[in-house]
C-alpha cells in the first residue's frame, strides 16, 4: 500500500468519524442536557436541604436519606407504588390477552372490534381520570346506580374516599386503558404462531385449555415479559390517573412516589425531600429496568 | 445586482416591522415614558370573572393612559405554585390576586412588598382591622384585603321545612345544628344533611377551621402552638367522625362537589363564602332572580359551639405588589384602583359575589348588597370573622392535618390520630410549643 493510498483511507476514516460526531452529535447533547443534567442535578439536591421557602441549599450528608428511611410514609409510598405498579398489570393482561384471543379468531366485524377494543388506550390518560372520576361519584356515579340496581350495594358507597376501596377502584382505572395495549401486543404475536402447530395439537387431541397452556403460551413468554414489564415501568411513572383520582389520599392509601414528589416538590417546595424520594425511585425503577434488559437480551432468537 | 437590492429592501422591511412591534406601543393620550405592569390573577382564568376584570383594567389604563396592565390569567390552583416560581425566578409580577394565607408564603420568600408606606390613617380606619392583620407578614403589610369572601353558613330553607324545622330560625349552636340534622337524616332519606369539605386540597382545611373555631377559643397553631392534642380540638375531630359515623356528610367531596348537591336540594347545610349565590344560579337556573333565591336559601352566622360566640374564619381575597416591581407608584396606583374605586367595587367585586374591602364601599353602594344574604355578611359575619393562623409552611402542614381529617371520618381513633398529627406537625414547626 502506498503512502498516498494510506493518507486517503485516513483521511476518509477521519470524515467518517466526523460525519458519526456530527449525526450522534444533537442527539447526544438533547439527551445531556434533557436527561443526564438533570438527574445529576437531581441526585446532588437529594443532599441538601435545598428549600424554596426557607431558602436554604446547604450540603446535609445523608440527612435526607436517614429522614426517608424513617418515615412510615416512605414505606406506605413503597407498598402503594409497587401495589399500584404491578396490580393493575395482572388485571390488564388477563382481560387484553381474553380480547386478543377472541379476535383472533374469524368472528364477524372483527376489525371493528379491533379498532374499538384500542379506544382507551387512545384517550389521553387525563381524560381516563375524570372519566372515572364522574363515573366513581359517590352520589350520582354510575358505578353506584349500576351496583345499587344490580342489588350489590344498599347505599352509595364514596369509592375514592375510602382508604379500603380507593387503592382497587384506581386500578380499576388503570385496567380500563392498559387492556388495549397487551391486546395489541398479544394478538401481534398469536398472529406469529404457524397454524400448523396448532392444527397438530387438535389432530393430537389436545383441548382448548391444552393449547392454550402448551402451545400459545410458551410462544408468546417473551412478548409477555416484555409487555407486562414494560407496562409495571409505566405504571410506577404514572401520575396523570392518580392525581386527579385520588391526589394520593385518602391517608395516603394511593400515595406513589410518583405523588409523593409532585407534593414535596410543588406544594411543600421541599426541592431537597423532592429529590431524595426520586433518587429512591430511581433506584426502584433500575430494578425493574434490570430485569427487563435480562428479558430483551436474554434469549437470541432461533434462525 | 436587482437580487441583491431586492434582498436588502426585504431585510430593511423586516427591520421595520420587528421594531413597529417590539417598540414599547404608546397609548393614545401618553405623553411620558409608557409603563407595561405584570397582574398575576385568577379572575381572568375564569369564565365567571374575566370579562369583568378586564372591564375594570381597561378603565383603569383610559384613566391612565401611560400604564398599559398585563394580565397573567392562573388559575386558583396553580397560583401557589406559578407565583413561588416566578418568585424563586426573580420574575414575581408586579401586581398579584391573593388568597388567604398565600401572602404568608411569598413574603418569607422576599416576594411581597411592604405596602404600608402607602397607608394612610383613613384608609386604615375604612377597613376591618382583623382583615388588614391577614395581609401581615412579620409586622408588614404585604397584602391588602381585596375581595371579602368568609364563609358564612348557609341554608336550604325548603328541605328544613320538609324535614319539620323552622327555615326562619336556622341552628345557631353546633347542638341545635345536631338534632336539625338528626331531623334531617330521618325524614328526607337521599338527602345529606350537612356537607364539609375532606378532599386532599389544602383548601379543606379552610372550610374546616370555623369549626374548629366553634369548638376551641384558641385554636391549634395559634401563638407559635401546635395545640393538636387539646380536648378542644379532640371534641372538635370528634364531631367530624360522627358527621361522617352517622351519614349526615358524604365522605371524600370536594367543596365543588358539595355547592353541585347543595345547589340541587340534596343537601341541607354547608359553610361557604358569600359567592355561593351565583354559583347556585349558574348550576340551577331556576334560583337565578333575586327573589327566587331568597325564598330557597338563607345564610347566618356558623353556629357557636363550646367555644362561645360564633365566629367564622377569614378566607378572603387580598392583592400584593411585587417587592422587587420596576414601577412601584404605578403599581400602587392600580391596586388601590383595584380595591377602591367605583368601578371596580360595582363592575367587579360586587358582581363576581364578593363584598367590598372598605367599609365606605360598601356605604357607597349600599343598594347593591341588599340582598338579605348580603346583609348578613357585611353585619354579622364580616366583623365577627378571625384570622386562620398562616404562615409560611401552611400548605406543607395543610396535607398532615388533610391527612388527620380524612383518617378520623374513616374510623381511625380520634386520640391516636391527633397524637400523630402534633408529632408530624413538630417536625415542620420544631420552635413550637405542644
Amino acid at each position: 500500500m502506498t503512502g498516498a493510498s494510506r493518507l486517503s483511507r485516513l483521511g476518509m476514516r477521519r470524515r467518517e468519524r466526523l460525519f458519526f460526531a456530527a449525526t450522534v452529535l444533537p442527539a447526544v447533547s438533547v439527551i445531556g442536557f434533557v436527561i443526564v443534567a438533570p438527574l445529576l442535578i437531581s441526585i446532588s439536591y437529594s443532599f441538601t436541604d435545598f428549600n424554596l421557602i426557607e431558602g436554604t441549599h446547604a450540603f446535609v450528608g445523608l440527612a435526607n436519606y436517614r429522614r426517608l428511611l424513617a418515615d412510615p410514609t416512605f414505606y406506605q409510598s413503597l407498598w402503594n407504588t409497587l401495589l399500584l405498579g404491578v396490580s393493575p398489570v395482572v388485571g390488564a393482561f388477563f382481560v387484553g390477552f381474553g380480547q386478543a384471543l377472541l379476535l383472533n379468531e374469524a368472528v364477524a366485524g372483527r376489525s371493528l372490534m379491533r379498532g374499538l377494543t384500542l379506544l382507551p388506550w387512545v384517550i389521553p390518560q387525563i381524560v381516563v381520570s375524570f372519566l372515572f372520576l364522574f363515573m366513581y361519584n359517590p352520589s350520582v356515579g354510575v358505578v353506584n346506580v349500576l351496583l345499587r340496581d344490580l342489588g350489590v350495594i344498599h347505599q352509595f358507597v364514596p369509592w375514592l374516599a375510602l382508604p379500603a376501596t380507593a387503592p382497587p377502584a384506581v386500578a380499576i382505572a388503570y385496567v380500563w386503558t392498559e387492556a388495549p395495549f397487551f391486546m395489541l401486543m398479544l394478538l401481534a404475536g398469536l398472529q406469529t404462531i404457524p397454524p400448523e402447530i396448532v392444527e397438530a395439537a387438535v389432530v393430537d387431541g389436545a383441548s382448548w385449555w391444552q393449547r392454550l397452556l402448551h402451545i400459545i403460551v410458551p410462544e408468546l413468554r417473551r412478548i409477555i415479559a416484555i409487555s407486562t414489564i414494560l407496562m409495571v415501568i409505566w405504571n410506577f411513572n404514572n401520575f396523570t390517573i392518580i392525581w386527579p383520582l385520588t391526589e394520593g389520599g385518602p391517608v395516603n392509601a394511593t400515595l406513589t412516589f410518583a405523588v409523593w414528589v409532585y407534593r414535596q416538590a410543588f406544594q411543600n417546595f421541599d426541592l431537597g425531600t423532592a429529590c431524595t424520594i426520586g433518587v429512591a425511585w430511581l433506584i426502584l425503577l433500575l430494578v425493574v429496568t434490570f430485569f427487563y434488559l435480562r428479558v430483551v437480551g436474554g434469549e437470541e432468537p432461533v434462525t | 445586482m436587482s437580487a441583491c437590492r431586492s434582498l436588502t429592501g426585504f431585510a430593511a422591511s423586516l427591520f421595520l416591522i420587528f421594531f413597529a412591534f417590539a417598540a414599547p406601543a404608546r397609548a393614545a393620550g401618553c405623553t411620558g415614558k409608557p409603563v407595561h405592569l405584570s397582574f398575576a390573577n385568577w379572575a381572568s382564568a375564569e369564565a365567571a370573572t374575566a370579562k369583568e376584570v378586564q372591564a375594570a383594567i381597561a378603565v383603569f389604563e383610559q384613566a391612565n393612559p401611560c400604564v398599559h396592565i398585563d394580565s397573567i390569567a392562573i388559575p386558583y390552583n396553580n397560583v401557589v405554585t406559578q407565583l413561588t416560581v416566578m418568585s424563586v425566578g426573580h420574575n414575581t409580577p408586579d401586581v398579584m390576586q391573593l388568597s388567604s394565607g398565600m401572602p404568608d408564603l411569598l413574603a418569607a420568600q422576599g416576594a411581597l412588598a411592604d405596602l404600608s408606606p402607602h397607608l394612610t390613617a383613613q384608609f386604615r380606619q375604612d377597613n376591618y382591622p382583623a382583615l388588614l392583620q391577614d395581609g401581615q407578614f412579620k409586622g408588614q403589610q404585604v397584602a391588602l384585603p381585596f375581595a371579602l369572601t368568609p364563609h358564612g353558613f348557609w341554608f336550604n330553607k325548603g328541605l328544613m321545612a320538609k324535614a319539620g324545622l323552622n327555615p326562619a330560625q336556622p341552628p345557631e349552636t353546633i347542638t341545635a345544628l345536631d338534632q336539625a340534622m338528626a331531623a334531617v337524616k330521618a325524614k328526607l332519606p337521599g338527602v345529606y344533611p350537612f356537607g364539609i369539605m375532606d378532599s386532599k386540597a389544602p383548601y379543606t382545611v379552610v372550610v374546616m377551621w370555623p369549626w374548629l373555631q366553634a369548638f376551641c377559643r384558641t385554636t391549634p397553631m395559634s401563638d407559635n402552638h401546635l395545640g393538636w392534642t387539646q380536648p378542644c380540638a379532640e371534641q372538635a375531630f370528634a364531631w367530624f367522625a360522627m358527621l361522617a359515623r352517622k351519614g349526615y356528610t358524604p365522605v371524600g367531596n370536594d367543596i365543588k362537589d358539595n355547592r353541585q348537591l347543595f345547589a340541587t336540594d340534596k343537601m341541607v347545610f354547608k359553610v361557604d363564602g358569600p359567592y355561593l349565590r351565583g354559583i347556585i344560579a349558574s348550576i340551577s337556573p331556576q334560583y337565578a332572580a333575586n327573589d327566587a333565591f331568597a325564598a330557597a336559601f338563607g345564610a347566618g352566622p356558623v353556629p357557636a359551639g363550646p367555644a362561645g360566640s360564633s365566629r367564622t374564619a377569614i378566607d378572603i381575597h387580598l392583592i400584593a405588589m411585587g417587592a422587587h416591581s420596576a414601577h412601584p407608584e404605578e403599581a400602587w396606583k392600580f391596586l388601590h384602583f383595584m380595591i377602591a374605586s367605583p368601578t371596580s367595587v360595582k363592575d367587579f367585586l360586587i358582581p363576581q359575589g364578593t363584598i367590598p374591602p372598605l367599609k365606605s364601599s360598601q356605604a357607597a353602594f349600599a343598594q347593591l348588597l341588599d340582598q338579605p344574604y348580603q346583609k348578613v355578611w357585611v353585619q354579622q359575619i364580616i366583623p365577627e370573622a378571625q384570622p386562620i393562623p398562616y404562615n409560611a409552611k401552611w400548605y406543607q402542614a395543610s396535607n398532615f392535618i388533610i391527612d388527620a381529617l380524612q383518617a378520623v371520618m374513616n374510623g381511625s381513633p380520634v386520640k391516636a390520630t391527633l397524637a400523630r398529627l402534633e408529632a408530624n406537625l413538630k417536625e415542620v414547626y420544631p420552635d413550637y410549643q405542644p
